[in-house]
C-alpha cells in the first residue's frame, strides 16, 4: 500500500515505513539508545531527501520520547533544574543548528555535511560499542574497575556556580549550558535526540548521578526536539508529518516489544549486532561520499 | 434545407475562393487529453494521461501540402520553478557540490514524444524557431543565447531519467491520420498548469501546432498539509508538536497499563 508523502513529495509503502519504525523501536527498547541515529540514515537508504528525513526525524524523537520523560518524570528521575539549563543550551544550539542547515541547504552542501556528521559519529559510537560488547563477551566486564566519579579540576575552575539539589551537586552552570547547546545542534542538523552524548557527558564531564542521567536527558530532549521541529517547519519547510507518524506507529510499539526482549534475552552480548549494524552503516554513507557518483551533476530546488 | 443549402454554398465559395487565388490551407490537428486535471491525493504513486487527436486535412484540396508523410511531436511543458545545476567535484577524496548554474524559470517537467526521434523530424534552426526539445525550450525561457553546454548538462542528472527525458518517446500513428501516445507524470509533480504542445510537422516544417493545458493539483489531506506547511508553518510546526507529544502520551497510558 503505497502513501504520499506530502512534503518530501513522493510515494512510499506504509508497511515499509511502519516496518523501518518498529525495528529501530525494538533495539531501541532493547539496548535503551534513541533511534535518531539508526532511522535518519536508514530513511536516507530508502530515497528520503536528507533535509525532510532529517527534520521529519527531530519530531518522531518527539513522539518517542514523550512516554520514557513521562515515566521517568512520575518516578522523580529528573533534574529539573540541570534539566533547565540544559534545555536553555539546547534551544540555542538548535536555532543556531537550523540557521547552519539553511545556509548549507541553500549553498547545495547540506547532504554532505549531514553524511560527514553521520559518518563521524556512526563510527565513533559504532567502534566504541564494538570494544565494550567484546569485553563483555569475554566477561572482563567484571574485572573492570569501577570508573571513579570524579569532578574535572577544570570543570571544578569554572565560574557561575550553582547548587543542583536533585543531584547533589555545586557547579559551574558553563558546562551544562555548553553540553545543552551542542546537543541542540546535533539535534538540528542529524535529527538525533543526542542522549549518546549527553548521557556520557552527564556523568562524567558533570559528574551526575546514573540515577537522575536518563530521566533527565529525556527530559531535555523532548524540549529541544520539540523547538527543533518548530523551527525546521517554520525555516526550512522540511518536517513530514505524515512520515513522522508513520515512523511513530512502528516505534511506539517496537519500543515496547524491544523493552520486554531485552529483559529476558542478554542484550549486552547481542549489542555486538547494534555494533555491527552501526559500523555496516557508517561504511555505506562513507562509501558514498567517496566513490565516484553515477551522477555528477544533479539539480536542487531552491525555495 | 435552406440554411443546409447556404452552409454548403459558403463552404464551395470558400474552398472555390482559396483555390482560386492559389492559397492552401496546410491540414490542422484535432486533439483532446484523456484527463484535464491530475489529482495528488494520499495513494499518489506517479500518473499517466493520454493525448490522442487526429490530422484534418482540408477537403477538395489536392496540393502537396494536404499529403502524407505527416510527423507529430507532442511536447508537455511543466508550471516553472527556480533551479541550481551542481557540479560534484572531487576535493580530497570527498564528492563536493559545486554550483554552475541557477535556472530561475525552468520548466519543472519537460517530456517529448514523437512519431521519429526529434532530431530526424526537425532540422536545428527549427527546433530552436518553435522551441521545440528541452534544451531550445530552458534556453529560450532561461534567455540563454550561446552557452549550450550549461543546458546540456541537464540530461545528465538523474532527473532526465523522469522529469528531464531527453529521448523522444513513440507515438502511435495510424493511417497517417490518428495518433495517440501515453504520458508518464513522476510522483515529485510540482502543481500547476502544464501546458501540451502539439506539432504537426511535414517533411521538417511545422504545419500547425495545437496547445492544452493538464491542470496538477493536491487534493483531501495532502492540500491541506501542503497549505498549512508553506502558508502557516508556525501553526503546522506547533501541529507537528502536538500531534507527536499525544501519540507518545497516549502511547504511554496504553503501554503503561499492560506493564503493571
Amino acid at each position: 500500500m503505497q502513501i504520499y508523502l506530502p512534503i518530501a513529495e513522493m510515494s512510499v509503502n506504509v508497511f515499509l515505513l511502519v516496518g523501518l519504525g518498529g525495528i529501530v523501536g525494538v533495539l531501541s527498547g532493547m539496548f535503551g539508545v534513541g533511534g535518531g541515529f539508526l532511522m535518519t540514515p536508514l530513511l536516507f537508504f530508502i530515497g528520503i531527501p536528507p533535509a525532510v528525513a532529517v527534520a521529519s526525524e527531530a519530531n518522531q524523537i518527539l513522539g518517542a520520547s514523550t512516554s520514557g520523560a513521562i515515566a521517568h518524570f512520575k518516578r522523580k528521575n529528573v533534574d529539573v533544574k540541570m534539566g533547565l539549563l540544559l534545555i536553555l543550551g539546547g534551544i540555542l544550539g538548535s536555532a543556531f543548528g537550523v540557521e547552519i542547515f539553511r545556509i548549507l541547504k541553500d549553498l547545495g552542501q547540506l547532504e554532505l555535511i549531514i553524511k560527514i556528521c553521520y559518518v563521524f559519529f556512526l563510527g565513533t559510537i559504532g567502534f566504541l560499542m564494538f570494544i565494550e560488547s567484546l569485553r563483555a563477551f569475554n566477561n572482563v566486564a567484571k574485572k573492570r574497575r569501577k570508573l571513579k566519579k570524579r569532578h574535572h579540576s577544570w570543570v571544578q575552575g569554572l565560574p557561575l556556580k550553582m547548587r543542583f539539589r536533585a543531584s547533589n551537586l555545586y557547579i559551574s552552570s558553563i558546562p551544562g549550558l555548553v553540553i545543552g547547546f551542542l546537543v541542540g545542534i546535533l539535534a538540528s542538523i542529524m535529527g538525533v535526540g543526542g542522549g549518546f552524548i549527553m548521557v556520557p557527558a552527564m556523568i562524567y564531564i558533570l559528574g551526575m548521578p546514573t540515577k537522575v542521567v536518563v530521566g533527565t536527558s529525556l527530559f531535555q530532549i523532548i524540549f529541544v526536539t520539540g523547538v527543533t521541529t518548530f523551527l525546521h517547519a517554520s525555516k526550512n519547510f522540511s518536517v513530514d508529518i505524515v512520515l513522522a507518524v508513520l515512523l511513530l506507529v512502528g516505534g511506539v510499539v517496537g519500543a515496547q516489544v524491544g523493552t520486554r526482549l531485552g529483559l529476558r534475552l542478554q542484550a549486552e552480548q547481542l549489542r555486538i549486532l547494534l555494533a555491527i549494524l552501526v559500523l555496516a552503516m557508517c561504511f555505506k554513507i562513507t562509501l558514498e561520499l567517496f566513490v565516484t557518483p553515477q551522477e555528477v551533476y544533479s539539480l536542487l530546488r531552491r525555495i | 434545407m435552406k440554411r443546409l443549402l447556404i452552409i454548403l454554398s459558403l463552404l464551395f465559395c470558400q474552398t472555390g475562393f482559396f483555390s482560386a487565388l492559389g492559397t492552401v490551407i496546410p491540414p490542422t490537428l484535432v486533439t483532446d487529453l484523456s484527463k484535464k486535471v491530475i489529482s495528488i491525493n494520499v495513494n499518489f504513486s506517479g500518473s499517466k494521461f493520454h493525448i490522442f487527436g487526429a490530422v484534418k486535412r482540408g477537403f477538395g484540396q489536392d496540393s502537396s501540402i494536404d499529403q502524407p508523410p505527416f510527423d507529430i511531436l507532442i511536447e508537455v511543458i511543466g508550471p516553472p520553478i527556480s533551479l541550481d545545476l551542481f557540479k560534484k567535484e572531487n576535493l580530497y577524496g570527498f564528492w563536493i557540490n559545486k554550483k554552475i548554474y541557477s535556472f530561475n524559470v525552468i520548466p519543472s517537467f519537460y517530456s517529448i514524444s514523437g512519431t521519429k526521434p526529434l532530431e530526424n523530424i526537425l532540422s536545428q534552426e527549427t527546433k530552436k524557431d518553435n522551441k521545440i526539445g528541452i534544451f531550445e525550450r530552458i534556453k529560450a525561457t532561461e534567455n540563454i543565447i550561446a552557452d549550450n553546454s550549461v543546458v546540456k548538462n541537464i540530461a545528465l542528472t538523474k532527473e532526465s531519467k523522469t522529469t528531464y527525458t531527453n529521448e523522444t518517446k513513440p507515438i502511435t500513428f495510424l493511417e497517417n491520420t490518428l495518433f495517440s501516445t501515453e504520458i508518464d507524470l513522476p510522483t515529485d509533480l510540482t502543481e500547476g498548469d502544464y501546458l501540451v504542445r502539439i506539432h504537426l510537422i511535414r517533411f521538417k516544417e511545422v504545419l500547425a501546432t495545437q496547445e492544452d493545458i493538464i491542470f496538477v493539483e493536491k487534493v483531501g489531506i495532502e492540500q491541506w498539509i501542503h497549505y498549512l506547511a508553506h502558508e502557516k508553518p508556525k501553526l503546522y510546526g506547533l501541529l507537528a508538536i502536538l500531534l507527536a507529544v499525544s501519540f507518545g502520551w497516549i502511547a504511554s497510558i496504553i503501554f503503561s497499563r499492560k506493564a503493571y
